[in-house]
């Protein structure tokens, strides 16, 4: 008997030292991170980085997982995925080279073309500054749920960028960065979702109709490769802490579009950009502990992130339809919204939207021009955000 | 904390038209200047 005992508690020690209340929260765990690989295969919702998470979540819920760093019987016992954590996001790093990968896919081209697209850019991220306002409401009224470093943690969401989000939730070390990243990746996933009806709310037919001519024009070889470098500087003369962020997506884009390293430009898209999206994955995943996740405010997070992206849009759609009070060449509203950095999805949903409207209305390359500009506009967004609120 | 997300609201808001403007003419600037030398 005493051998039988022995045995059980050989095998199965781990689960035996689970209370009752800690089997219920890493049960609950292993359903979420069930359901993040369901939402990414079967919905196609952002696979590459919720299924990693997802699958992560069921690793770093096991008792006693040997994937996280544990102390047993005084004994420090370093995990893989902790030590990951430390090797590249702790230090901001996966973040970032991800960033060189992001820089080499964007092509500014339908940008520069047509310069003021930028601002409608600028317009979308009010959703940020809007929600870090309500976050920090929120935190004042009931002490105790988020600091102003929280609030421009979870605001941050509204960046629609995952690279943003880590670099400045790790940045402020929040304890909400799992939350945080599940809200931004479902919602960024969900933009085909979430944008339509605020967009139909705030605009009428007629202008969700309104056509916008489009004439191709070159843009000189010379601008695709200075754009890059006066990017970094005016951003990181501005706002110094953003230099990495926008610097590396810069850098990015200077491999793509110097026509010297295309070798180096076609492995930053492709291979490093996948061999970090793997890394990044699974690692954020230690964030997703049951006593890290299952908090109350991880339900008030995924709201403020929802509140983030409808804020965005129609910040950018109300921007447009200003810029239509004093613009002679009138810009259909809807475009706005694309100043999101959900690319491409949100310029396809708009394009969509303005041919079911009008089936001769193509807002493809100007929603497109918006949307990289969104991309520009929310890393610096994240910078002045880091400028603004110190640790 | 309200006052101080009030005041990063509107400075953030101002910053990033600011910097999206700026480069907004730099672009211009680039792209003016690189017509230039095409055609010369």
């Amino acid at each position: 008997m005493e051998l039988v005992m022995s045995f059980i508690r050989a095998i199965l020690g781990s689960l035996l030292s689970l209370s009752g209340p800690d089997a219920v929260r890493m049960l609950v765990m292993w359903a979420i991170g069930g359901i993040l690989i369901y939402l990414a295969v079967k919905k196609d919702m952002e696979p590459t980085l919720l299924l990693p998470m997802g699958f992560g979540a069921i690793l770093v819920n096991l008792p006693l997982s040997g994937a996280i760093t544990q102390v047993i019987g005084g004994v420090t016992e370093e995990g893989a995925l902790s030590t990951l954590f430390a090797a590249g996001i702790a230090n901001e790093l996966f973040p970032l080279i991800l960033f060189i990968g992001i820089g080499a896919m964007i092509d500014f081209g339908p940008l520069l073309q047509n310069p003021k697209l930028l601002l409608f850019g600028a317009a979308a991220q009010f959703g940020i500054f809007f929600t870090l306002l309500l976050t920090a409401a929120i935190g004042q009224a009931f002490p105790g749920t988020f600091t102003l470093q929280d609030a421009a943690s979870v605001s941050i969401i509204g960046a629609a960028d995952g690279p943003t989000a880590i670099f400045v939730a790790n940045y402020y070390g929040t304890k909400y960065m799992g939350a945080i990243l599940v809200a931004a990746y479902s919602y960024m996933a969900l933009v085909p979702i979430i944008q339509p009806p605020c967009i139909r709310l705030i605009t009428t037919q007629k202008e969700r109709r309104m056509r916008m001519p489009y004439t191709a024009s070159d843009v000189p070889k010379s601008v695709r490769i200075l754009f890059p470098i006066a990017v970094s500087v005016i951003a990181g003369l501005v706002a110094p802490r953003s230099v990495s962020l926008v610097g590396f997506l810069m850098f990015g884009n200077l491999l793509r579009e110097c026509g010297v390293l295309d070798r180096l430009s076609e492995t930053a898209r492709d291979t490093l950009a996948n061999l970090v999206t793997i890394f990044l994955g699974i690692t954020v995943a230690v964030k997703m502990q049951a006593d890290l996740f299952l908090t109350p405010q991880t339900i008030l997070i995924m709201c403020l992130g929802l509140f983030a992206f409808v804020f965005d849009t129609i910040g950018g759609v109300l921007f447009a339809k200003f810029i239509n009070l004093f613009s002679k060449n009138k810009v259909n509203p809807m475009i706005g919204a694309c100043g999101i950095s959900a690319f491409p999805m949100s310029s396809r949903v708009v394009h969509k939207m303005g041919l079911a409207e009008d089936n001769q209305n193509f807002l493809l390359m100007h929603a497109t021009g918006v949307n990289v500009g969104g991309q520009i506009a929310s890393v610096i967004a994240g910078g002045l955000v880091l400028n603004l609120i110190g640790k | 904390m309200v006052m101080e997300a009030l005041r990063v609201l509107v400075f953030g808001m101002l910053g990033i038209f600011f910097v999206m403007s700026v480069i907004m003419v730099a672009i211009n600037v680039l792209c003016a200047l690189g017509r230039k030398g095409e055609d010369s």
